[in-house]
């Protein structure tokens, strides 16, 4: 089963689904078996229990157990390549 | 998918002589509403959306704000390209604490939840484009501004 990856804004709409939508492209190209789901920022907690990185839009000071990817830079493209390789590697080391 | 025809220019606006974001929302939403594009719902949901979450965006080189706001506020789908006389604050989209100095503002109203995923990543692979970002800087009058924006690529990566 494709790896679960939660990207979240704070509406659910715009721009997660634009991250998540960009991210999906870069993973199916390097045939990379993982799936993002663009989720409200509201519920984010229970779908980060069995996911392998979550990609934030608005930076928070909290801690998460998972890896945080940085998810501005695949709508500005700025620092784009370093994230991608940081969730690339979260989702290899993903053990379930 | 929508096409290029959505950038209005009857809705171009260059020089905008502002204090604050908010008035960038109070001038444009007015002539929104007046054309047709946007309903009542338009300017209360804009402003406090933008307040909770802030849209500027830290492209290379200048960073570019993109206000929204829900679906249920848009008659008619649209892209507002406006330049303003000054920059001004506005809230960076990943850091609540961050604030950028915007001059260009790209103000969109989108009906269907679909349509703006791909707009949205059409206009970020263009804005990190100096040869079509710099041109929008550098014109002199709404024609040429309005013209200049109109030949981003409809595409993206």
């Amino acid at each position: 089963m494709a790896v679960k990856v939660i990207v979240a804004c704070g509406s659910g709409v715009a721009t997660s689904q634009t991250v998540a939508s960009k991210v999906n492209r870069l993973l199916a190209a390097d045939k990379i078996d993982a799936k993002v789901e663009a989720v409200d920022l509201k519920s984010v907690d229970r779908y980060l229990k069995d996911a392998a990185a979550y990609i934030t839009i608005v930076r928070d000071k909290k801690t998460y157990d998972l890896p945080v990817i940085d998810g501005i830079a695949f709508l500005t493209g700025v620092g784009q390549k370093q994230q991608y390789e940081k969730l690339v590697k979260a989702i290899k080391e993903y053990k379930g | 998918m929508l096409g290029k025809e959505i950038i209005m220019r009857e809705l171009t606006a260059i020089d905008l002589d502002v204090d604050n974001y908010e008035q960038v929302f109070g001038i444009m939403g007015a002539r929104f509403l007046e054309k047709g594009y946007v309903n009542e719902e338009y300017l209360p949901t804009i402003k406090e959306r933008e307040a909770q979450y802030p849209t500027a965006l830290p492209v290379e080189p200048y960073p570019i704000a993109i206000p929204h706001t829900m679906a249920t506020a848009i008659i008619k789908p649209f892209i507002a390209p406006v330049r303003l006389k000054n920059t001004v604050e506005w809230g960076d989209m990943s850091d609540p604490d961050n604030k950028f100095n915007v001059k260009l503002v790209c103000m969109l109203g989108f009906k269907d939840p679909g349509e703006h995923i791909e707009l949205l990543q059409i206009l970020m692979y263009n804005f990190q484009k100096p040869e079509w970002v710099n041109p929008l800087f550098e014109a002199k009058t709404e024609d040429e501004f309005y013209d200049a924006f109109v030949k981003m690529e409809w595409t993206h990566d």
